[in-house]
């Protein structure tokens, strides 16, 4: 489903240049559970970044199921993305002046559905969250764990295939961390591929493969299952 | 005192640190104060001023009431009845153009004058620096012959002769001694139309017996100075009565209507008054503007400085000190703004006055004063006040505990300021204030340049002549004598010109329509005596040569034009214009009835032509009655000379001097010009008060822009991040453009609909400026709205091209 072969990513600094990603090869496969781990700086977000199609400035080969993205245009890209992924920050990013339903309504509102198709996706996405109580209010009037849980609903309503999570839980208690995490659990058991960052060794646990990073270059894979 | 200092400093060292701001800041303030000053600096000189003679507060002009109840001049024997039955006024003076050519010195050369009442220069009380005033017994016929130079004319045609009292100088043939010499700072109030300025004096010197001191030979201006102590409406209550007794006297030669006592200062400026005080708002508006974009960049200033202002009050510094370290940042701001404005101001009332018509009164005087620094500083000062109210505001609504806490982060989707919206609104309300005034006035100009002036302006060519070395009775029958040399004269010229190459026709007349001189009869129509005199009509006269019409192409529609049988000696005769015929004969053939100019002395006049009618005060005066008199009928000492050419006129203008010359060298020629410049003279007032509306209505419509500018800048910023989630959750370049645009456009329709409201409620007040188009013109009130929110869309794209190039990794950095 993902292949990556000899991504590679840097930035100039100064006269120099500073690489973020070295020599990236990674296969995903459809159903899949992948944790990214590794220190701070070691390029996790870069490399969901470039996995999600939001950042376009990287060298090497990425193949999301047939599309060979490395030769899309960023138009063709975007297209890419709203069709197979969702995003989950560690800040949540709802917006403040939207109620909840409203930030759910937001990613549908930027596909070409119609208002009532988006309605009833917003009324069975609430349902199946059992948040529809909580449909009125804005986020700054709900508990970290409850936003986070908008925010998964908000990342999963477009039915991505692939949901890209970064620290999801990073800013929250970890009950609620743990709430988020079945969560995150139940979407890939019902065929959603999921690949999360964590500094979180229990979270990590979650996931059936673990990749570790370390400055730009891929350490080691474990797989506690295997 | 001391905090005082450390707060200057403090405010000099944030506005040094920020020069971007500070440099935005001060420009706009800048142009804001600049633009006032300026305005205020001509109204100041203009209306405001005093004029320069002892309570000149004291001097009111008199006429005579019309029955559209207008002011007219006034006669000579009614000017004695005012004079000498008036208890609330010292003295009044009756004054009347006169246009004499000075010759002995070469070139001849006709001057500016008036003739006056010996009392005149008392009233207005001012004495010659050299010589004497007039004497009483001087207004005499007989003993008049003595003149009174202006500073001016003293240096220029008499080398500042200092024994020129005394001497004697040669006007129209005649011998004038010159009496005295004005000072060098002395302004004649009496400019009109046709004379910028005064610069000789000569005594009025009637008498009753004269022909032209008949009571309605309305021809005179009276100007009069109240006793001490007498309030105006006093002597308006005074001279109505004295008007009414006149009226029961002599029903037949004076109007009923009463008399009109204007304030000297308010006569002179009465017709720009209006479009100043429409300037001074317009003005006021920018500055507004300016003050709403200036508190905008401070609102977003205080945004940023959240943090170190939470740290100061951490530190105990109590909000009233905080509050007042932000005013004298305002405070200091504005006057570096002032400072600035000044210096365009300086320039900018240069500027004015290349731009201000001839005619605009006070000219000369407009210039910076104390009283203009003073006002300067004043705004300065309230501006201050406005633009530093908005974030002082801000400041005793802010948690400092708060701010403290996110450590002067802004989170999530930025904290926006509703009056920052406020602002801008305000500000696009009263940009389309301005520009639908500005319109209208355009639109005015317009419909103007659109209105038929009754001949043909193009390829005219038009110069005044006055034959000098002449004396002679004007409106006699010119059978032999002097004036046959100066009808020869003209006769011969004129086919001189005739026979250039690239003349088409010529002719002369006493005036040009539009050329802002004024010759008015009450007329008498036989077989119509009406009952009333006063309903007697008056009726603009032109006395004309052959060919007069045919180079203006005014349409003879009746009868027949002048010939060269109307002779001196021949029958009276006269053509009429198309109002005219209408007015007095609807439905009926004018032709073969008779006409007689007011006097009974003069004689009647059959009427054999009805022409076209032509503007003669300006395009924007409604038709008046207008009669022709044959040149040999009525013979004028100076006239306009109209040549119709077949390319450039102007071209033609020394060979057709050169004509003038050729039959007689002596005689001074003036004010060549095309026609097409004296319609554009006409109406030069509205002009100046159109281009610098327009001017304003620009500056505002940018400054709205900026601010509109300014704000959604600061916002896509502020929302950097909540713009990345957006494009992280599948937003496209549109969505992102729509979401700034759409914002941008928002403010802007509030202000448009509260701006439309605004100008239907103040568009009023232009109406003096308006033509051809009322002050709520549709199409004005639908199309000015369409270019503000093209430029508004302008100002939103590129912010919204900002908001598209976020990086959406902000989203996922953001920690
Ligand atoms: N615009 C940039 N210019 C230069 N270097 C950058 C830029 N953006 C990111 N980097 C660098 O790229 C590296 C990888 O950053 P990235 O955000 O992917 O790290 P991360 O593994 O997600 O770290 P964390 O666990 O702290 O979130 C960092 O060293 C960072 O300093
Ligand atoms: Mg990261």
């Amino acid at each position: 489903m993902i292949k990556l072969h000899n991504v590679e990513k840097s930035y100039e600094v100064g006269a120099g240049r500073t690489w973020v990603l070295r020599r990236i090869d990674l296969e995903i496969k459809e159903g899949e559970f992948l944790t990214i781990m590794g220190p701070s700086g070691a390029g996790k977000s870069t490399l969901l970044a470039i996995l999600g199609m939001l950042d376009g400035a990287w060298t090497g080969e990425y193949n999301l199921f047939e599309h060979a993205v490395h030769k899309l245009k960023n138009q063709q890209r975007v297209e890419l993305h709203k069709r197979y992924i969702g995003f989950v920050f560690q800040q949540y990013h709802l917006l403040d002046n939207l109620t909840v339903a409203e930030n759910l309504d937001l990613p549908l509102s930027y596909r070409d559905l119609k208002k009532s198709e988006r309605q009833s996706t917003v009324a069975d996405v609430l349902d199946r969250f059992q948040i529809v109580g909580k449909k009125d209010l804005y986020p700054s009037q709900l508990s970290g764990g409850q936003q986070q849980l908008v925010a998964v609903a908000r990342a999963v309503i477009g039915n991505p295939k692939v949901l890209l999570a970064d620290e999801p839980t990073g800013s929250l208690h970890s009950s609620h961390g743990k709430m988020i995490m079945d969560l995150l659990k139940e979407l890939n058991r019902q065929g959603t591929t999921i690949i999360q960052v964590t500094h979180n060794d229990a979270w990590a646990a979650y996931g059936g493969r673990i990749l570790n990073l370390l400055d730009g270059w891929i350490a080691k894979e474990d797989r506690p299952g295997a | 005192m001391e905090t005082f200092w450390q707060d200057l400093k403090y405010a000099a060292r944030m506005l040094v640190k920020r020069p971007v701001f500070t440099a935005i800041a001060v420009l706009t303030l800048a142009l804001g104060i600049g633009a006032n000053t300026a305005i205020f600096t001509v109204v100041n000189a203009v209306l405001l001023r005093q004029l320069p003679f002892p309570h000149a507060e004291r001097l009111v002009m008199l006429w005579e009431q019309d029955k559209d109840r207008q002011p007219s001049n006034t006669s000579f024997a009614t000017y004695v009845d005012w004079r000498n039955e008036s208890q609330s006024l010292e003295n009044v003076a009756a004054l009347s153009d006169w246009s004499p050519t000075i010759t002995g010195q070469n070139p001849a050369e006709r001057l500016d004058g008036l003739r006056v009442s010996a009392s005149f220069f008392r009233i207005l009380g001012v004495k010659p620096v050299l010589g004497r005033d007039f004497l009483a017994e001087e207004d005499h016929r007989g003993n008049n012959r003595v003149a009174i130079l202006s500073n001016g004319l003293w240096i220029r045609k008499f080398g500042s002769d200092p024994a020129i009292v005394g001497k004697t100088i040669t006007m129209d043939s005649f011998h004038y001694v010159v009496v005295g010499v004005l000072p060098a700072g002395f302004e004649s109030p009496f400019a009109n139309f046709r004379q910028k300025t005064t610069e000789i004096w000569s005594p009025l010197a009637y008498n009753a017996t004269l022909p032209w001191a008949c009571r309605d030979c309305r021809h005179l201006r009276a100007v009069g100075r109240l006793k001490p102590g007498v309030p105006l409406e006093q002597a308006r209550a005074e001279m109505n009565t004295i008007s009414h007794n006149l009226f029961l006297e002599y029903p037949h030669e004076y109007s009923a209507e009463g008399v009109i006592v204007t304030p000297l200062q308010e006569e002179l400026v009465g017709d720009v008054r209006g479009a100043l005080f429409a300037l001074l708002g317009a003005v006021g508006f920018v500055l507004l503007i300016a003050c709403g974009n200036v508190a905008n960049l401070l609102l977003g200033l205080a945004a940023q400085r959240s943090r170190e202002i939470a740290i100061r009050s951490a530190l105990g510094s109590g909000r009233g000190r905080l509050v007042r370290q932000l005013f004298t940042e305002s405070v200091l701001l504005a006057m570096l703004g002032g400072a600035a404005g000044l210096l365009l101001a300086l320039w900018g009332v240069d500027f004015l006055i290349s731009l201000a018509p001839g005619n605009l009164p006070r000219l000369n005087e407009i210039h910076l004063d104390g009283q203009v620094l003073a006002y300067t500083l004043g705004l300065c000062l309230l501006t201050s006040l406005l633009f530093g109210m908005a974030p002082a505001w801000q400041i005793f609504r802010m948690d400092p505990n708060e701010s403290l806490k996110k450590g002067g982060r802004q989170t999530g989707a930025g904290r926006r300021h509703p009056m920052r919206g406020a602002l801008v609104v305000s500000g696009v309300a009263l940009a389309l204030m301005l520009l639908i005034g500005s319109s209208l006035m355009l639109r005015s100009v317009n419909s103007l340049l659109g209105v038929n002036p009754g001949f043909d302006p193009q390829h005219l060519l038009t110069m005044e002549i006055d034959v000098s070395g002449v004396s002679y009775e004007e409106d006699v029958p010119c059978v032999a004598g002097p004036c046959r040399t100066v009808l020869n004269f003209y006769q011969q010229a004129l086919a001189r010109i005739r026979a250039l190459p690239g003349v088409e026709a010529a002719g002369t007349a006493s005036q040009l329509p539009l050329g802002g001189n004024l010759d008015m009869y009450g007329m008498h129509v036989e077989g119509k005596l009406s009952a009333n005199p006063q309903d007697d009509p008056n009726a603009d006269r032109y006395g004309i040569s052959l060919g007069y019409l045919r180079a203006m192409r005014i349409p003879v529609l009746r009868g027949r034009e002048f010939t060269e049988q109307d002779r001196a000696d021949s029958p009276p005769v006269v053509l009429i214009s198309d109002t005219f015929a209408r007015r007095m004969w609807p439905g009926e053939d004018p032709l073969g009835h008779r006409i007689k100019m007011g006097a009974d002395a003069r004689p009647w006049r059959t009427i054999v032509g009805v022409v076209g009618d032509v503007r003669h005060k300006g395009l924007d005066a409604p038709h008046t009655m207008q009669i022709y008199l044959p040149q040999t009928q009525w013979l004028d000492s100076s006239t306009a000379l109209v040549v119709r050419s077949t390319g450039d006129p102007l071209a033609l203008a020394s060979a057709v001097r050169n004509a003038v010359w050729s039959v007689d060298s002596n005689q001074p020629i003036s004010n060549t010009a095309t026609m097409d410049r004296v319609i554009a003279t006409s109406m030069a007032q509205r002009r100046f008060a159109m281009t610098l509306f327009g001017i304003f209505a620009g500056l505002a419509l940018v400054l709205a822009a900026v601010g509109l500018y300014g704000v959604l800048t600061h916002n896509v910023s502020t929302r950097t991040n909540e713009i990345g989630v957006r494009i992280a959750l599948g937003a496209q370049s549109g969505h992102i453009v729509r979401l700034v645009v759409n914002e941008g456009l928002l403010l802007t329709g509030i202000g448009i609909v509260i701006g439309l409201a605004g100008a239907a409620a103040l568009s009023r007040f232009l109406a003096s400026q308006l033509f051809g188009v009322t002050p709520t013109d549709a199409m004005t009130f639908a199309g000015v709205p369409l270019l503000l929110a093209a430029v508004a869309l302008l100002a939103c794209y590129v912010p919204a091209r900002r908001a598209t190039r976020v990086d959406p990794m902000v989203a996922l950095r953001y920690e």
